[in-house]
């Protein structure tokens, strides 16, 4: 589906246009999945704790350090400060997108929540309204694909020891380019998107994705000064003009 | 250390985290201030995740033009307003390419 086209007031209300719009990015994320699988199997997981975090954590990066941790022997303590920094960027995500679900209970939305990953998270953030079942559409998808991914990964993992030491990061950009691009339409939003950009590249070193939080957090504010500083100037030019 | 345990740790650390925010913000009534900043949110979280896979894809400094994530970015943005799937096959492809010549 062409996405860049779809009216960005309103998402559809249907499972299938959920499942529609996130299907371009099922097969990126298989790559993720097919080696998670293999390197959990690798860390000592077994194929049942591999699946098991597939299941229960579904949150790709995580489980990639929390296999890691794991494996290295690290403390519960340790494993568990870490995960939580990983995923602070879903507080981000779950700010922006709460306001804006429609048609979803208080104890729905938590479920919802479980299910927020970057891609549903990058799906939906084309609305400035989320129909619940769209939503479900999209996030339900990718959970299976990552479940099946993951569980081939699991399966074959012997025979794949070489894909754990590929670079699969760039694997998801353009599908995350493809739904920036079309939401820089004004200054505001340019500005945003090439500080975030920019700042990340200053802050990328620093552990657990912190960087991140710190880029997109700063390209904000810079963002809302740098709207504010032109909406408070706007009337000056106006009378000047008079 | 067993794996139930690690397992059960990372999905509350996970969970909490995803849950917090929508039950915080769901339902209530935000100032324009807010929403604006809710808004700015996606392109932002995005970008920050673009950035360093593009132009610092080994975690060094280096000159964009002789990354081939650089182009295939480059590429993936020229055909990003006719949708995700042109834009997947072209950023993917260059990336394909880029990295059998190399």
């Amino acid at each position: 589906m062409d996405i860049s086209k779809q009216s960005i007031e309103t998402s559809p209300d249907s499972v299938s246009a959920g499942i529609r719009a996130i299907s371009p990015m099922l097969l990126g994320t298989a790559p993720f999945g097919i080696v998670f699988g293999a390197f959990a199997l690798d860390m000592g997981l077994g194929i049942e704790g591999g699946q098991a975090m597939s299941l229960l954590v579904f949150a790709g990066s995580s489980q990639f350090v929390g296999a890691n941790l794991f494996g290295q022997g690290a403390s519960i303590v340790v494993i568990a400060v870490t995960t939580l920094f990983i995923n602070l960027r879903h507080t981000l995500y779950g700010a922006s997108l709460g306001p804006r679900l429609l048609n979803a209970k208080p104890s729905e939305r938590i479920l919802m929540s479980f299910f927020l990953t970057d891609e549903s998270f990058a799906i939906v953030s084309q609305f400035k309204e989320v129909r619940a079942r769209y939503y479900w559409g999209a996030a339900l998808a990718m959970y299976f694909n990552w479940q099946v991914w993951t569980f081939v990964g699991l399966v074959s993992g012997s025979y794949l020891k070489g894909l754990v030491s590929l670079s699969l990061g760039f694997v998801m950009v353009p599908a995350f380019i493809a739904i920036i691009v079309p939401q820089l339409k004004n200054a505001g939003s340019f500005i945003c998107g090439i500080s975030a950009a920019g700042i990340s590249l200053i802050f990328s070193d620093l552990p657990n994705q912190i960087g991140l939080i710190i880029a997109a957090t700063v390209a904000i504010i810079v963002t809302l000064m740098f709207e504010y500083f032109m909406s408070s100037n706007r009337p000056d030019l106006d009378r000047g003009q008079e | 250390m067993s794996t139930p345990i690690v397992i059960g740790v990372m999905v509350l650390a996970t969970f909490s985290v995803r849950a917090f925010s929508i039950w915080l913000f769901s339902g209530r009534r935000l100032s324009p201030l807010t929403m604006r900043a809710l808004a700015l949110v996606p392109v932002a979280v995005l970008s920050a995740i673009c950035g360093p896979l593009i132009f610092r894809p080994s975690g060094n400094w280096e000159i964009p033009f002789g990354l081939i994530e650089f182009w295939a970015a480059l590429a993936s943005m020229l055909v990003a307003r006719y949708g995700m799937l042109p834009s997947i096959l072209l950023g993917m492809g260059v990336y394909a390419i880029g990295k059998l010549i190399n």
